[in-house]
């Protein structure tokens, strides 16, 4: 709800309660002036005016006089009114709290996640590899029909939904957007996306990270000049396991499963785990853990995620016999989604690099 | 009159052309692929002649959709298909006339709707790509696991120098070395010897290929099985020797 709103709202409950305290104060007065009276002070004034206004109507306590049933008048006609308001306003605002929580507006607490901006068939197969990954992910999107069939698709802790604008960086704050871990701008065209990074930049005083796919792979350049930190060509990434599945198909059949997140037990997927104090292969020869990852995990480390003079860079399958694992490192590995359980629990860190 | 293609030797066939089929040829040429495009206008088989070396890439002005034009193809030396038409109903209906002419080809065709992939798939050796999916899959893995999203890169794109790693599949002739082994025993000799990563086999079964990803040790390596393996330029040139085949299928 917003303040002005509030503040509305406890004015017209002052008002009331004064207006209401006044009849009171008036009953009273009146009643007092008359021996038979049964309403003398303010608790029986109170109670009389409750069982009245509730339609209750006990008739242990009434007015005697003529100025005190003229009262007693308009607490009656108060009566038809204000049980039906009362109930009214709370449904309304049980409402518009449920209909705030639906639409996003409550605002999630989702820290270090993934926002994604913009919705379609594209943007679900994103997401759906997120969650099989676990990882947080806040959605804006601007169509009302969209977001009422997918609210419920998801878990509320992991997928968080958002009805906005797409260039309302104000509103986009709900979504946490400043402390996200990287933007997905996933909007129609790619003119559109240039259009939003340049304005985010304007509009956010924090450094956000962004990745976008572009559509056209010669505008590449441009969007890593508008400082989208991860810009791939659509058309670059699709053409590279196309000619793959023409020459190699089983190579490309296993790549395709390796580069979705497994979803089950029985697929494979590659995972990254990060080099805690506690991994036991820390300090170890690439080499050696190499053979007892796959004797004693069954899993298969294919490269190292290493830091050489001060810059990451990632070891394909090294050779280098004296290569030591640091803490840090990311063991890069083949596994199944069972295998992947027992990796976690070894190497004491979940799978990602977030 | 027939083309004869002299020097064009299990090449792939590209149907139609636009920016996604440049970039497609672009990496076949890379993998040292040769491609023959079927293109119906002049100006654009003119444009990939006077692009491409034509010792690689040869340009063929066609009405692809016409089945009996492209019989006129050495299409027996020919290694696989790449349907690149507009539509998925275009494709569709391409591919079942393609496979009616021709029974054991390749065909790698795009599906733009997914749910559509099943229908591609009806005959055998038809591969369906999802192309909204490979790259979605992709981006997810660069916004989660990022050194992974590198790597996978890297794995995908053909080896230009002998440092680059690829994954590579090396079918298994009678007189490997490997042949009837074990396969935990063939992944640590071939870390050992050729620092290759052994990932998977491709068993040859009645059914086809069958892929088994990280296989029990136990698994016996066969004649006509697939191994498949990453491993970079280097390692590849020593294995090609060992087995006596190049990579590939």
């Amino acid at each position: 709800m917003n303040p002005v709103k509030i503040l509305k709202t406890i004015g017209i409950v002052i008002v009331a309660l004064a207006i209401y305290l006044g009849l009171l104060a008036t009953l009273i007065h009146f009643e007092q002036a008359s021996d038979e009276s049964s309403i003398t002070n303010l608790g029986e004034a109170i109670w009389y005016s409750i069982v009245t206004m509730t339609t209750v109507g006990y008739g242990d306590m009434y007015p005697v006089t003529n100025q005190g049933k003229w009262i007693g008048y308009l607490f009656i006609i108060a009566s038809m009114g204000v049980l039906g308001l009362l109930i009214g306003r709370i449904s309304n605002v049980i409402n518009e709290v449920r209909e705030n929580r639906r639409l996003g507006y409550n605002g999630t607490g989702f820290t270090n996640h993934v926002v994604i901006i913009g919705w379609n068939r594209y943007a679900q197969t994103v997401l759906e590899q997120l969650v099989a990954a676990g990882v947080k992910i806040a959605v804006i999107l601007d169509r009302r029909s969209q977001l009422e069939l997918l609210a419920e698709s998801y878990e509320k802790d992991q997928v968080y939904f958002l009805l906005a604008d797409h260039h309302n960086f104000e509103l986009a704050r709900k979504a946490n957007i400043e402390v996200a871990n990287i933007v997905f701008v996933n909007l129609e065209d790619d003119t559109d996306k240039l259009v939003y990074l340049v304005n985010s930049s304007k509009f956010y005083h924090r450094k956000i990270r962004h990745a976008v796919v572009v559509n056209d792979h010669e505008l590449v350049p441009a969007f890593k000049s508008a400082g989208a930190d991860i810009v791939l060509s659509r058309d670059e990434i699709d053409a590279k396991l196309t000619a793959s599945f023409i020459f190699e198909p089983e190579v490309a059949k296993y790549t395709e499963q390796l580069i979705s997140t497994a979803a089950d037990e029985d697929s494979f997927d590659v995972q990254q785990y990060r080099v805690v104090a506690k991994n036991r292969f820390k300090d170890r020869y690439y080499l050696d853990a190499f053979f007892e990852i796959k004797k004693q995990l069954d899993a298969i480390l294919i490269g190292l995620a290493t830091t050489i003079d001060g810059e990451s860079v990632v070891l394909g399958n090294p050779d280098d016999p004296e290569l030591k694992i640091s803490e840090g490192d990311y063991l890069i590995l083949i596994t199944s989604g069972r295998v992947a359980k027992q990796l976690q629990r070894a190497f004491g860190v979940a799978e990602g690099s977030l | 009159m027939a083309f004869e293609l002299p020097g064009f030797k299990d090449f792939v066939v590209i149907i139609g052309w636009d920016n996604f089929a440049a970039l497609v040829v672009d990496q076949l040429v890379d993998a040292n692929r040769q491609v023959v495009v079927l293109a119906d206008d002049r100006k654009t088989v003119e444009r990939i002649t006077s692009t491409y070396d034509a010792q690689w890439v040869m340009a063929i002005e066609m009405d692809f959709l016409n089945l009996e034009e492209i019989k006129r193809l050495p299409m027996e030396r020919a290694f696989g298909v790449y349907v690149n038409l507009a539509t998925d109903r275009e494709r569709l209906l391409f591919i079942y006339k393609l496979r009616k002419y021709f029974d054991d080809l390749s065909i790698i065709s795009p599906v733009v709707n997914p749910e559509l992939k099943e229908s591609f798939s009806v005959h055998r050796q038809i591969f369906p790509l999802s192309r909204d999916e490979i790259s979605a899959k992709i981006l997810a893995s660069h916004l989660f696991e990022r050194d992974v999203a590198t790597y996978l890169n890297e794995l995908l794109s053909p080896a230009l120098s002998d440092e680059d790693h690829d994954i590579q599949q090396y079918r298994v002739p009678r007189d490997n070395p490997f042949c009837n082994q074990m396969y935990g025993d063939v992944f640590i000799a071939l870390k050992k010897k050729y620092n290759a990563v052994l990932i998977g086999i491709s068993k040859q079964t009645t059914r086809g290929f069958q892929l088994r990803k990280n296989p029990p040790d136990e698994t016996l390596v066969q004649e006509g099985d697939y191994l498949i393996a990453i491993l970079n330029g280097r390692s590849s040139h020593e294995l090609d020797a060992t087995f006596a085949v190049g990579e590939g299928a």
